[in-house]
């Protein structure tokens, strides 16, 4: 394996710890913990490519799948919350409440929406 | 070839540091001369060199230094810096100046589709209060959405002992000088106790980056999967980022005073014996001009400053109190000074160590300078940790061949203090010994009694 980002599948990382607390509550996890064990042992030994002559940890690696999971969330959360804050806004506009501050029009909320990823 | 090889340098295959007398050469071989060239198109290294960040470098004609052999593609050399240090031996606020140039460094570099191969601490050094990274070959182009595999290192190397001392007021020196490669996720995580780990910050980093490691380690698996994409870059910036802002609010739990931290305004001398011991260093100073000089006890740095600011080129200062070194680093960095100071237990210093115990030099391994001060240090040693007053002359007057040393007399309060539930075993302990003593080894230049006092400042010269 030349490169760790070839051989992670970072995405199944962040089901699989997701699954993995929820199972820690459950009982149920023995498949979930194989599963997870699996991945860890592939990231461990992705962390050998040609250049590195450190070893990553797979501990590190894991979080950083967690954490960089969590952000993707936040992103995730973030295109919902701004959905729903345009849908009310529209949904108030309609009804024809008299809006508390200056509204933004439409152009601006399509531009905003477009920056979100 | 005459020239030797760093005996720390042996980590990374893609190139090692050789030194000939005053100069550094670093080698860049075949196996890393690829990526150099990559990074080096970037103008990342001309941009952290610009803003002295990272050591100059100049490209230089390999065979012309005696650099033949087949691996060697590239040489390269470096201006020597007037000490190397080790984290062990400094400060927390350098550690922590030590840990945000090594994320500066990996933002700058990011922003340049560059990365990182380490995080070692060894790979920053200070000149003067100014860190400084000294590894060229750490760096490596950045491929999209690796990890930031170098995290647990840094995580080692510098977050965890800057929590030791911030979260459990324990300095980090001993145990680093122990383990050389700092503290580990998970002796920490079994030290904090639980209301210190609420933060998400000290939970993500160490409860569960810890739990993470333990968990892979216990269960043995065998098996790959296919294919992803890793840690998106702008998640890898912000966890640097968020690293950064972190590790800049941390300060030490025992920021009060220490023995010594005050001692420069609480000490058994008035300001005519300051002034006087001032002037007869300043005079010294003034005379030799030493390119380095050092400053054993240096407290806050007070007298570093009058050396340096009557002819010392650069001072390196030792003392056993942490405080203190956090002072005259601050004292350094506010003036811009040439003065860096280090942790030394001068019962106990820096050994050679590492591997086959080459790695990291021991202090004496060390000692190039030409000027040294030893003030009020010499009676903790002959009376606070019982060494002969003869072998503490030697020790000294081996370090440098010019010097001053104080001698403090059995009445003066801060002995009688250190004599205070003990007994008086010191019969030798007087100023007549002591010459007599120096007098074996070195020329007197000069034994003046500090006024107000009856302390006596001696200047030496080796014969």
């Amino acid at each position: 394996m030349h490169c760790v980002k070839r051989t992670i599948n970072s995405s199944g990382i962040y089901v699989i710890l997701t699954s993995y607390a929820a199972t820690r509550v459950t009982r149920s996890m023995n498949k979930v913990t194989q599963t997870t064990i699996i991945i860890a042992a592939a990231l461990l030994m992705a962390a050998e490519p040609a250049w590195a002559y450190l070893d990553p940890g797979t501990g590190s690696l894991i979080l950083q799948s967690l954490i960089a999971g969590i952000a993707g969330l936040l992103v995730v959360g973030r295109l919902y919350w701004a959905k729903l804050k345009s849908f009310l806004a529209a949904a108030f506009s309609q009804s024809g409440t008299e809006p508390a501050v200056e509204k933004p029009s439409d152009d601006e909320r399509e531009n905003k929406g477009s920056e979100l990823p | 070839m005459a020239i030797d090889l760093d005996e720390g340098s042996f980590r990374d295959p893609r190139g090692h540091i050789y030194l000939d007398a005053d100069r550094v050469f670093r080698t860049v071989n075949t196996t890393g001369i690829d990526e150099y060239n990559r990074v080096k198109t970037t103008g990342l290294l001309g941009k952290l060199i610009a803003s002295n960040q990272l050591v100059e470098l100049e490209e230089v004609d390999k065979q012309a230094h005696g650099f033949d052999q087949p691996e060697v593609a590239l040489l390269l050399e470096h201006p020597r810096l007037p000490f190397i240090s080790y984290p062990y031996e400094w400060g927390f606020q350098q550690l922590k100046s030590a840990a945000l140039l090594q994320l500066d460094i990996y933002l700058e570099a990011l922003r340049h589709d560059v990365t990182l191969s380490d995080a070692s601490a060894y790979n920053i050094q200070f000149i003067g209060a100014q860190p400084i990274f000294i590894d060229h070959l750490a760096f490596r182009p950045y491929e999209d959405g690796e990890f930031w595999l170098a995290h647990r290192q840094f995580c080692e190397q510098f977050l965890n002992p800057l929590l030791l001392r911030a979260k459990l007021g324990i300095s980090h020196n001993a145990w680093y000088r122990g383990t050389l490669e700092g503290i580990s996720t998970s002796d920490l995580n079994s030290l904090l106790p639980l209301r210190k780990k609420l933060s998400w910050n000290t939970f993500s980093q160490v409860v569960l980056q810890a739990h993470f490691q333990k968990a892979t380690l216990e269960k043995s698996a065998r098996s790959a999967v296919s294919a992803n994409k890793g840690l998106p870059k702008l998640s890898f910036e912000r966890l640097l980022t968020g690293m950064r802002h972190w590790i800049e609010t941390l300060q030490p739990l025992d920021s009060g005073s220490t023995v010594w931290g005050d001692y420069a305004d609480d000490n058994s001398y008035n300001e005519n014996s300051a002034i006087h011991k001032r002037r007869f260093i300043e005079s010294f100073a003034a005379d030799l001009k030493p390119d380095v000089l050092w400053d054993l006890g240096c407290n806050t740095g007070e007298y570093s400053a009058a050396a340096l600011s009557s002819g010392a080129r650069y001072v390196v200062g030792f003392d056993f109190d942490l405080v203190a070194i956090d002072k005259a680093y601050m004292r350094a960095r506010d003036n811009d000074l040439a003065f860096l100071p280090l942790f030394l237990d001068a019962a106990n210093p820096s050994p050679n160590q590492g591997w086959s115990q080459l790695e990291r030099k021991g202090l004496k391994n060390r000692a190039d300078c030409a000027c040294l001060l030893a003030l009020a240090l010499v009676h903790h040693l002959a009376i606070g940790k019982n060494i002969p007053l003869t072998a503490v002359v030697k020790w000294l007057l081996a370090l440098a061949p010019n010097g001053v040393v104080e001698f403090v007399p059995k009445n003066d309060p801060m002995v009688q203090e250190l004599l205070r539930f003990r007994d008086d075993i010191f019969d030798d302990y007087d100023l007549d010994h002591f010459v007599k003593s120096i007098r074996e080894r070195a020329d007197i230049v000069l034994i003046e009694q500090i006024q107000d006092s009856e302390r006596h400042l001696i200047r030496y010269q080796c014969h």
